[in-house]
């Protein structure tokens, strides 16, 4: 039996036997935590379907099925070592240690993210974080991986990369929680360094086959897709924000009398503005993308509208739980700005970027870092009642911004250079080179690499049109030199 | 006005907690928290009931893809009525027998504010409206059965009298604080017997009764979901619910609860890169239907043992249920019945590995998490009967729910507009042309289905819902370049 008991309220008692201090867990922030992390699984699979909808119709269930896959891999990952190198208490400032190895521990002792709830709840919930953000570097393999090695991509950048910057940020060790860097719910852990893992994949992969051809051009196969994926996400991140306001900054004192500011409720404010500000920067986003796509065509684009949304998600994400109404403003227009015209990157540097994931995550968790950095306010972290911190620019604390440029810094450079590493070390695995043949892409991920398709009709013919030596191609698919020969001296002229 | 009053601001305690004091003056005081969680876990279940519907739907055949789909609509509503009139008394009247409820609560009539019989810290109207959500998805499980051959008239009167006489009794055993299962010492967190078992054997019964579709065995019925997307949006639906089936079975936000989340999710993930792991050794490819099933056959697994097992059982349970029920796929073809969605396989079958599992795995300590419960065990606390209790538990709901849905359907067949079966007809066309006179999409080729060599027998008096009554069909279609989806039928 585990040792709790219940206060006179129904709230649980924990008393810690070395210190005899007493813990008591609130059962609504329990349960707000637990309805979070639902909230925080359903973006997963959301992000496939928005991905999905993307690219082109032989390629999309393999998007979809990448995202279900990652849950499951890193739910594992996780379980394993995940959850322990990234919040053991008895870490180092860019690393936690094996003593929850499995999990072994995890259960009735205050999170290190929040003295308000037990570890085990705490830990569910950041599985979910840490489930997404490898999904969101996914991005950057459209229409050209194996699906196979992709099952030990993502545990080993799990282990690699995302544990690592989750500690620096989130682990009262991290050496950017320790110089007092406000990243509410993962602007650098999640969005940067997805967004830069995604440009690092993109070069290394190289273009894809037709790219800059009529063929590639802008096409997404089902809108409706893409829709519904931003719907998931934007529903799921009242979780991925407004959930993360019980977890308290390095200034919190551990009063568990609950006496500051009257009852417990007041705490919730903090939650209930957070979802404020998401829900705002992901509309005014949504709506300035899609008016910077006016201009171009006098079309109302329902991609540029989802494309800006999600931006503005994004952005925020880093500020949510410390900045206001009017702020949230500027975070969605800016975001749904500078992104937008981010995604000409691709062309000025020459990467295929396919779903200009470095775009919108990349540049847009650079954007919301700096944003927060500038008008973080110390009365609205205080919303919970509790959280004490020196502010942003808006509070005259001018160094703040430095920190947040440090943050996002580490975050793209580390995660950059260490995907580039672990992409390159599985080129030289047997079994593990991720990138496919020509053959392969021709015909499509789908039926290559899962002998099924998203839908019972899917037109290969335009597909096919013009490659008159596609039959040899796939059965040459594991000898490219032979193929691009072939290639060469086939009068097909296709443009794919 | 209900007898409750808030309670004041104290120190260490939430402010505005219930205080339900009854007719001895015993006071009982609920966590909002709870309450939310519940709350927020009645939604979650909800969902999982029209996820079921587009994971069915995905795996047919695109003519009958709608019905799938509205079938789990009308459960909802069927079920939800039911439960209002005489499910939840029958259910979980605390004055009834071992065996059954009695009509105490009929028309949910004194449902308030008294602590619940799952759990005295929520009161009894929160708790029938999260139970309602199993009672309604239960029915749906078994209904996959009546895949591309059932009538969906039948359907309705079926749910509400399988519910009333198979899903109610179950429950009463495994739930009711009476019941003989829950009184021999029967494990069962989230529903093993009453929802998987019951109605994977239903499934069963359901599939002999009906016979095969016509054409199996054929090449037109060879494995072919026609919406693979629809088939992974159904599995991310109950993923997603089943934090509410599972972690709100707790009736209460605490440890247990996160304990069965982080342990559903778990199975769910092993359970699916098992089943998948499996299939690539076939074909060398990777199934998303495959990954999707063993998802579910995991979350089946984990469902009966998720508030009694720690997280490394939990990697166990997903790993036998993503194998066992993997290769149990194949009893179909050993038996010669069409269970068209493997619901026999997966929830049945899966549910009696969860139960067997549970029994050996199930933990005191972990059952203990709540600071309440108090358990034997299972065999890892060395409480060996255990087992025998399980599987008490699991081979009852089998027996029960299979014989009593045979009988259920038998007492339909000689009611004239209640029988189940579908004509040949209706199958040719497809459920949504000839009972909805809806599709689910505004394009279903209906041309390979009718133009080909299995005559349709207009005389028999076949209408095509009013639609050219008198239409001969002379194609000569090449079978196949229909199969490939290439060109035209002639």
């Amino acid at each position: 039996m585990v040792n709790i008991t219940y206060d006179a309220s129904g709230s649980i008692v924990w008393q810690d036997p070395d210190t005899g201090k007493i813990f008591v867990y609130n059962p609504g922030d329990i349960a707000w935590t637990l309805a979070s992390t639902a909230l925080v699984f359903i973006m997963i699979p959301g992000l496939g379907y928005f991905y999905s909808g993307l690219l082109r119709r032989k390629n999309a269930l393999s998007m979809i099925y990448l995202s279900v896959m990652t849950i499951a891999v890193v739910s594992f990952q996780w379980f394993f070592w995940g959850f322990s190198l990234t919040f053991s208490e008895t870490g180092s400032a860019f690393i936690g240690d094996l003593r929850y190895f499995g999990l072994k521990g995890v259960l009735e002792k205050p999170s290190i993210g929040s003295a308000r709830i037990p570890s085990i709840v705490f830990c569910i919930y950041q599985l979910m974080f840490a489930a997404i953000t490898p999904m969101l570097a996914i991005g950057g393999f459209a229409d050209r991986a194996h699906l196979g090695p992709l099952l030990a991509f993502v545990f080993a950048w799990s282990t690699l990369v995302y544990d690592p910057i989750a500690c620096w940020t989130w682990n009262s060790n991290g050496w950017s929680f320790a110089h007092g860097s406000y990243d509410f719910a993962g602007g650098t852990p999640v969005h940067i360094s997805s967004g830069s893992a995604a440009l690092a994949i993109s070069i290394y992969l190289g273009k894809r086959r037709g790219y800059g051809t009529e063929a590639l051009a802008y096409k997404p196969h089902n809108t409706t897709f893409v829709v519904l994926g931003t719907v998931f996400l934007w529903f799921g991140w009242f979780g991925f924000n407004g959930k993360r306001t019980s977890f308290l900054g390095p200034e919190l004192a551990l009063n568990i009398t609950g006496t500051k500011g009257g009852s417990a409720l007041s705490a919730n404010l903090r939650a209930a503005q957070a979802s404020i500000v998401t829900n705002l920067a992901a509309s005014v986003g949504g709506l300035t993308w899609m008016l910077w796509d006016y201009r171009i065509e006098r079309k109302w684009s329902a991609v540029g509208f989802c494309s800006g949304a999600i931006a503005g998600l994004v952005a925020i994400t880093p500020g949510s739980g410390f900045v206001g109404s009017p702020a949230a403003v500027l975070f969605g227009f800016m975001a749904g700005t500078i992104c937008n015209f981010a995604t000409q990157l691709k062309f000025v540097f020459g990467y295929d970027d396919s779903l200009d994931v470095f775009a919108s995550h990349a540049i847009g968790g650079i954007v919301g870092n700096i944003l927060t950095a500038l008008f973080a306010q110390a009365s609205v972290a205080g919303f919970d009642g509790f959280t004490v911190i020196p502010g942003g620019w808006l509070d005259r604390h001018w160094i703040q911004l430095a920190w947040h440029v440090a943050d996002s810094c580490a975050g793209v450079s580390y995660s950059f250079t260490m995907t580039t590493i672990i992409l390159w070390i599985m080129h030289y695995i047997p079994g593990l080179r991720i990138r496919v043949p020509e053959g392969v892409e021709i015909i499509g991920i789908d039926e290559s690499d899962m002998g099924e398709f998203a839908y019972d009709y899917v037109a290969m013919e335009p597909e096919l049109k013009g490659v008159s030596y596609v039959s040899s191609v796939v059965r040459r698919e594991s000898d490219p030199e032979s193929l691009m020969k072939e290639r060469h001296s086939s009068a097909s002229g296709s443009n794919h | 006005m209900v007898n409750i009053t808030y309670d004041a601001c104290k120190i260490s305690s939430p402010a505005g907690s219930i205080i339900y004091t009854d007719d001895s003056g015993t006071q009982t005081i609920y966590q909002n928290g709870d309450i939310a969680w519940t709350l927020a876990g009645t939604a979650l279940v909800f969902i999982m009931i029209p996820g079921l519907g587009y994971f069915y739907s995905g795996l047919l055949r695109r003519k009958n893809a709608l019905s799938m789909i509205y079938m789990s609509v009308m459960t909802i509503a069927v079920v939800s009525f039911q439960w209002f009139f005489w499910g939840y008394s029958l259910a979980f009247s605390e004055t009834g027998s071992a065996y059954i409820g009695n009509l105490k609560y009929f028309g949910m009539k004194g449902v308030a504010a008294a602590p619940s019989i799952g759990s005295a810290r929520i009161p009894a109207l929160v708790f029938a409206v999260y139970q309602l959500m199993f009672a309604a998805i239960t029915p749906m499980l078994a209904l996959g059965a009546v895949s591309e051959r059932g009538r969906l008239g039948p359907c309705i009167a079926f749910v509400f009298i399988w519910s009333t006489l198979v899903y109610d009794p179950i429950a009463c055993w495994t739930w009711n604080s009476n019941g003989w299962s829950f009184v021999l010492g029967g494990l069962d967190f989230a529903g093993g017997s009453p929802v998987h078992i019951s109605s994977g054997s239903a499934a069963l019964a359901i599939s002999i009764y009906l016979g095969k579709r016509r054409g199996y065995g054929t090449e037109r019925l060879a494995y072919k979901p026609h919406n693979t997307s629809y088939v992974i949006l159904g599995t991310v639906l109950l993923w997603f619910g089943w934090f509410g089936f599972n972690g709100g079975s707790a009736l209460s936000a605490n440890l247990r609860a996160a304990m069965a989340c982080v342990v559903t999710n778990l199975a769910a993930s092993v359970g699916g890169l098992t089943w998948m792991l499996w299939d690539y050794r076939i074909e060398r490819k990777w199934s998303a239907v495959g990954f999707c099933s063993g998802a579910i056959a995991g979350l089946v697994a984990i469902t009966p043992g998720s508030g009694f097992v720690g997280a490394p059982a939990a990697v166990l349970f997903g790993v036998m249920a993503g194998t066992i029920c993997n290769f149990a796929t194949q009893l179909k073809f050993v038996f010669g019945y069409d269970d068209t969605l493997d619901i026999f396989a997966s929830h049945a079958v899966g549910g009696v590995v969860g139960n067997v599992l549970t029994g050996l795995f199930a933990q005191a300590s972990v059952a203990g998490f709540d600071g309440i419960t108090i358990i034997p065990g299972g065999w890892l606390d060395h409480h060996y009967i255990q087992l025998g209790y399980q599987l008490a538990d699991s081979v009852a709901a089998l027996s029960y729910s299979f014989v009593m849905t045979t009988i259920i359907l038998w007492l339909m067949h000689f009611i004239p507009f209640l029988r189940m079966r579908g004509s040949e007809d209706a199958e040719i066309v497809g459920l949504d042309e000839y009972d909805m006179g809806e599709f689910a999409y505004d394009y279903v080729g209906l041309e390979q289905e009718i133009g080909h060599d299995i005559e349709t027998k207009m005389s028999e008096g076949m209408t095509t819902g009013g639609r050219e009554p008198h239409h001969e069909h002379h194609h000569n279609v090449d079978e196949n370049s229909l199969e490939k989806g290439l060109g035209s039928p002639a």
